[in-house]
């Protein structure tokens, strides 16, 4: 039986009907329409799917949407404006952190959770963060960097 | 994912009358992200999720005269970085900073990690060491189960059919105590341990003499296993590295440990020794330097 | 000196931003309007007859639009070989590795395709099963098929081997073992494919090669070229995984026939890790002559390759390695024996390196060994023997552009090699070598190496430049807008890169080989410098000089003595235009060499060679075996750099999956059932596992490079797990032989050493 989801996601307020079963990951991808959040492992272990809930980095492929009730979700659709980049974006993209692109929008949205809870963080701060975000293409040396690259964000 | 429906009960009594009510066919859940992926692979089919998250006074982290006392519904992560946790129960924020990623500690609390009693569990191990508590609310009233009673067997804990845990207690350590979580993995983290070895480590007064100790291992049989044979020969003595040493070698002949696809059986026994020395030797630096 | 505009220089990809803003759209990411949901019901068994298979319930399952067994697939094989195909679709009358497809089913959703499947009733006859291809070459293995379980011997020899061992002062024997490796891609694998009314097939999917993928469904399935229509959108990596037509696509043909709309098949990801290809396990036994001042005389090669359960790239990879065998250190005399061998596992394809980080273990570590029995460095073992501009090998390959002596020496310089090779403590570091393709071979699909560039300017003078090649994260897009921006003097921004679409882009034989960056970039630079023609024949009318004065730089073009004297590229195109020019250009590009496949060694001509040298530090923790990686270094001869940052990319990248396949990562199994299928248990490295990667290059201008450039997209991890053994051996003073090189494999070393 279908259920009533109200919540915010990029700052815009949605009211859906959605069944208990579908992950977070499935109504943002599918209802939305936002795709730019992956679907990769759909185990929680590569990382792909994470969006920030609440201002804190979750893996929206093991959430029951309905768990998302009242709150508030960025994707990183959200991170740009028009043709202005966040500054984590463009850090990825002029640093080389970019391959396949597959791992791109989970790796930013958890480093944008970092970057907001921890302004400056040390470089085992940065891995830790992204601990559980898998890449295949660039052996992780330029994603690092870039996130260090980017030492103030701007405030959400 | 086989079709459910969510119910949102709003108190404990409500979630047992449930979980009476349905039995075999309802699972509580909190951040449900074990229970999701167990859901996705087709191994737990509920057709009722009961949601706990609606019920009031079980997100909590609190400080009494001589524990921690934490919530059902406190996360991981908050448990993590917690500054009453980093003051007085450092060790048991080094042991979750272990446990899977940053996301995952976001949404799953301690208090599912532990109903779920996977062998490999990280807190299981350490609570027992640190003599913690388990509270446990059902239709029959309120109970306390310590921790080397809750693990029955893989993936089963001493809970009956319409209890939930409701709060973990952690008693602080006392002075010249100290306690260590080491996990042994095969990558630097994201990583389940192949052998998990939580020691807790009394002494009478600094640089004396033993008075207690707990060794407790995971990862290696299907429960915790407590090593109460090694923490005998350590009891009442000095410790010093050669009594540390001998003793870690007679640590992997008190288990028979798993053979699996992370590790073999021979590997464990080996990393069982290896690891209950680096912990009881860990454990006494903190004893000394009065860290907890 | 600067002397080009946009060659050599750190640019971002030109898709980056797509990427990092989430708009670049994936093949999950796609609704086709009516587009239904494939699922494929997969053998649980190993090996089994299918005795009967019932349909009939999924059939009426509501929602459910098609149902396909072997029956409708019936008569087709699949390959990308296709003589050597004997694979179906679905399963016809038995089933040979547990995931072989039995049935599908196309419905309006997800769940109600899983639901259907479960309804599908098959009756098996299990049979026994054998696992290990030395087991299954013994006589009265079981057969899996037909023919016998050794789908091809292959046996070659160069020079005289006997005499050559013979006169060798000191003869080596070593057997070496390899692990099933997954690309463990991030995005799963998936099609779309629509057959519509009009009988024209239009397959959406992640390819490496769009072109020859066109062409193999065209012949597969009876169909003109032009009724067939390739995709290949946004790809989450590849890494030789998407290298050949996977069972999926056709059996969502016969489906979305059947169902007349198109039909979308994803894999979960326990599909991923129990079906998906895997790079070849080898057992390696090498017989190296050598004589005591080093000089290397011979080398026998004895291979056996685990097949899997159907044929696939098994065997040109193992005619490939008896190829590579004779590349590095170039010895005279080669022999080569190798035995394809079937197993009721899952079968292999492609993967980074076509068998050469199998058979470079194997000679690397065994080099290290040789040097240590003969009393010398091994750095000076390699620079003795080492492959030199102008050799020609065994057979009879030439050499080109080389800088090994010199990616040797950076490569022990730049580690610290003096200071730390052979010290006490639990420290040490090891170096391996590679020999590989730089701008692909001619192998497959065809006798050609072909790659084919089109260009059109429009009227302002940006351009859009068509290509058939295939981007799957490696940089081939961003390197041909470079090539094109340099030659026509406009920026990177100005070029619309257009590849993927086989009907709106030319051929060309794809991303594999490490050969996009030689063949399309040199097609891109012929196509660019066919139009530049134009354009200078045209500025030149219009400023009244002749086209040798001319120079086509920073969007104008100008008199070269004279540069106050010229017109902006945008006011030549509109002057071409209004005189209804045409400025296009096109490049068609085959490789310069002239040997065509054979049939015997299944090697055709290399255009050049990729060389490098990688050298490694590592800390053994003798408690546990584990293995930290203190310090990488990997130098490689890339001819030229045409793009810094994204080069720097592929060999971190390669050398991070290098890192996983010598130390961590191997698909397990037990009676054909995979143990450890997922990320957690497959135990692929994250980010804390990155050690420092310094990746040098050198840049030895290779003569038919486009601006000397070779290839890079493989080399990166070929010579990676040979150094890492060598390091541990240089570190702890255990030698192991079989790959993963897991702590328990060196703590049980090290128990034996006593």
């Amino acid at each position: 039986m279908k259920r009533q989801l109200e919540l915010k996601v990029n700052g815009l307020g949605y009211s859906l009907e959605v069944d208990p079963h579908r992950t977070l990951l499935e109504v943002i991808r599918d209802d939305l329409g936002l795709t730019g959040t992956k679907l990769g492992c759909g185990g929680g272990e590569c990382g792909a799917c994470t969006v920030i809930l609440d201002g804190k980095a979750v893996k929206s492929c093991l959430m029951l949407a309905l768990d998302a009730r009242g709150k508030e979700v960025w994707t990183i659709e959200g991170l740009s404006r028009g043709q202005a980049l966040h500054l984590l974006q463009q850090a990825f993209v002029e640093r080389g952190a970019i391959q396949c692109g597959f791992c791109t929008s989970g790796m930013i949205m958890a480093s944008k959770a970092l970057l907001d809870e921890n302004p400056r963080p040390s470089e085992q701060e940065v891995k830790d963060s992204l601990a559980g975000n898998l890449c295949r293409c660039t052996g992780y040396v330029k994603i690092i960097e870039a996130v260090l690259s980017v030492t103030n964000t701007e405030k959400r | 994912m086989k079709r459910f429906e969510i119910l949102d009960p709003n108190s404990i009594e409500e979630t047992c009358e449930l979980l009476a009510r349905y039995g075999e066919e309802a699972k509580v859940y909190a951040g449900g992200t074990a229970l999701v992926k167990l859901m996705k692979k087709r191994l737990v089919h509920p057709s009722f999720l009961l949601d706990l998250k609606g019920i009031q006074g079980l997100h909590f982290i609190r400080e009494e005269e001589d524990r921690l006392t934490i919530g059902a519904l406190s996360t991981l992560r908050e448990i993590e970085t917690s500054p009453l946790v980093r003051q007085r129960i450092g060790v048991l924020g080094e042991m979750i900073h272990t446990i899977g990623s940053v996301q995952i500690r976001n949404v799953g609390t301690l208090a599912g990690n532990l109903c779920l009693a996977d062998p490999a569990s990280d807190p299981a191990p350490l609570l027992i060491a640190l003599r913690a508590n388990l509270k446990v609310a059902g239709s029959g009233g309120k109970r306390t189960i310590p921790p080397e009673e809750f693990f029955s067997d893989f993936y089963e804990t001493a809970l009956l059919p319409e209890e939930i845990l409701e709060a973990i207690e952690i008693p602080f350590l006392p002075q010249h105590s100290g306690a260590v979580y080491l996990k042994h993995t095969m990558r630097e983290a994201f990583d389940l341990g192949v052998v998990g070895v939580a020691v807790r480590l009394d002494l009478e007064r600094k640089d004396g003499m033993c008075s207690d100790v707990r060794i407790v291992l995971g990862g290696v049989t299907s429960t915790p296993a407590r090593l109460q044979k090694v923490e005998a020969l350590l009891k009442g003595k000095w410790i010093d590295e050669s009594l540390i040493a001998r003793v870690a070698m007679t640590a992997s002949g008190e288990v028979d440990p798993i053979q699996d696809v992370r590790a073999s059986a021979e590997y464990r026994r080996e990393m069982i020794e290896v690891f209950v020395e680096r912990g009881i030797k860990n454990a006494l630096e903190r004893a000394k330097g009065g860290v907890s | 000196m600067d002397e080009y505009s946009v060659i050599g220089k750190r640019l971002p990809r030109i898709d980056a931003i797509e990427k990092a803003t989430g708009t670049a759209k994936y093949l999950g990411d796609l609704k086709i309007p009516g587009m239904l949901y494939g699922k494929i019901l997969r053998s649980p068994y190993a090996h089994a007859k299918i005795l009967r298979v019932d349909t009939s319930k999924a059939e009426s399952l509501k929602g459910v639009r098609a149902v396909v067994t072997g029956k409708d697939t019936q008569g087709l094989l699949l390959c990308v070989i296709p003589h050597l195909a004997n694979k179906t679709p679905l399963a016809e009358d038995r089933v040979r590795f547990i995931g072989d497809e039995i049935a599908a089913v196309a419905a309006d959703s997800e769940e109600i395709a899983e639901e259907a499947l479960d309804l599908i009733e098959v009756e098996y006859e299990e049979l026994p099963g054998v696992f290990d291809p030395l087991e299954a070459m013994k006589p009265g293995a079981v057969k899996i098929h037909e023919k016998g379980n050794v789908a091809i011997h292959i046996s070659r020899a160069y020079g005289d081997v006997d005499k050559a061992f013979q006169e060798s002062d000191y003869v080596f024997e070593d057997r070496f073992e390899t692990q099933a490796q997954l690309h463990c891609c991030l995005e799963p694998h998936g099609c779309i494919v629509h057959f519509d009314r009009l009988g024209t097939l239009t397959v959406w999917i992640t390819t490496q090669v769009p072109h020859p993928y066109r062409k193999m469904l065209a012949d597969l399935l009876k169909m003109p070229m032009n009724k067939v229509r390739v995709i290949k959108v946004f790809m989450g990596g590849g890494f030789g995984g998407r290298f050949e037509m996977d069972p999926m696509e056709i059996i969502a043909y016969f489906l979305s026939r059947k169902a007349e709309r198109p039909v979308r098949i994803i894999n979960t990801q326990d599909e991923q890790f129990t079906t998906g290809r895997t790079r070849y396990p080898m057992v390696i036994n090498i017989k190296t002559g050598v004589k005591k001042d080093g000089t290397m005389l011979a080398r026998e090669v004895k291979v056996v390759t685990d097949n899997g359960a159907y044929n696939s790239h098994g065997i040109t990879i193992t005619m490939g390695v008896g190829t590579k065998c004779t590349y590095l250190w170039s010895l005279p005399n080669v022999r080569y024996e190798a035995d394809v061998v079937f197993t009721n596992k899952v079968y292999g394809g492609a993967f980074r390196g076509y068998g050469n980080p199998q058979i470079t273990f194997a000679i690397e570590s065994q080099m290290d060994m040789i040097s240590e029995k003969l009393g010398m460095d091994v750095k000076d073992l390699c620079l003795k023997n080492a492959n030199y501009g102008g050799q020609v090998t065994c057979m009879g390959h030439k050499v080109t552009s080389c800088a090994l002596k010199d990616c040797i020496e950076k490569a022990a310089e730049t580690v610290g090699w003096k200071e730390k090779r052979r010290t006490q403590g639990d420290r040490g570091v090891g170096m391996a070598s590679l020999m590989h393709t730089g701008g692909g071979v001619r192998l497959l699909f065809g006798d050609c190496n072909l790659s084919d560039v089109f260009i059109k300017m429009n009227n302002d003078g940006t351009i859009d430049l068509a290509s058939g090649m295939a981007e799957i994260g490696q940089g081939s897009d961003t390197a041909l807008a470079q090539i094109a921006a340099e030659e026509l003097g406009i920026k990177v921004s100005d070029v619309n890169v257009i590849t993927g679409d086989t009907w709106t882009t030319p051929q060309c034989l794809g991303a594999w080989g490490s050969r996009e960056l030689f063949v399309a970039g040199n097609a891109a630079k012929k196509a660019a410098l066919d139009l530049k023609q134009k354009l200078l024949e045209e500025a030149s009318r219009m400023l009244g000089v002749g086209v040798e004065e001319l120079v086509a730089k920073d969007r104008k073009v100008s008199v070269r003595a004279n540069p106050e004297k010229s017109a902006s590229i945008a006011q030549v195109a509109t002057a071409c235009y209004n005189r209804g020019r045409i400025l296009a250009g096109r490049g068609c590009y085959d490789d310069p060499t002239t040997y065509i496949p054979d049939a015997n060694t299944g090697y055709g001509g290399v255009p050049t060679y990729a060389f490098g040298t990688h050298a490694i530090e590592v800390e053994v923790d003798r408690k546990t075996g584990r293995v930290k990686v203190l310090n990488y270094v990997a130098v490689h001869d890339v001819g030229k750099v045409i793009n810094p940052l994204l080069a720097e990319g592929q060999i971190e990248g390669a050398g991070l999956q290098g890192l996983g396949y010598a130390l961590s990562e191997g698909l397990a199994w037990e009676e054909g059932i995979v143990l450890n299928p997922n990320f957690q248990d497959y135990r692929i490295f994250y980010i804390n596992d990155t050690p420092r990667i310094k990746s040098v290059m050198i840049e030895s201008g290779d003569p038919d490079g486009p601006y000397g450039a070779k290839g890079l997209g493989e080399p990166g991890m070929v010579p990676t797990a040979a150094a890492i053994a060598n390091a541990i051996y240089d570190a702890v003073g255990v030698r192991i032989k079989s790959l993963p090189i897991t702590p328990e494999k060196i703590l049980m070393a090290l128990k034996e050493k006593g």
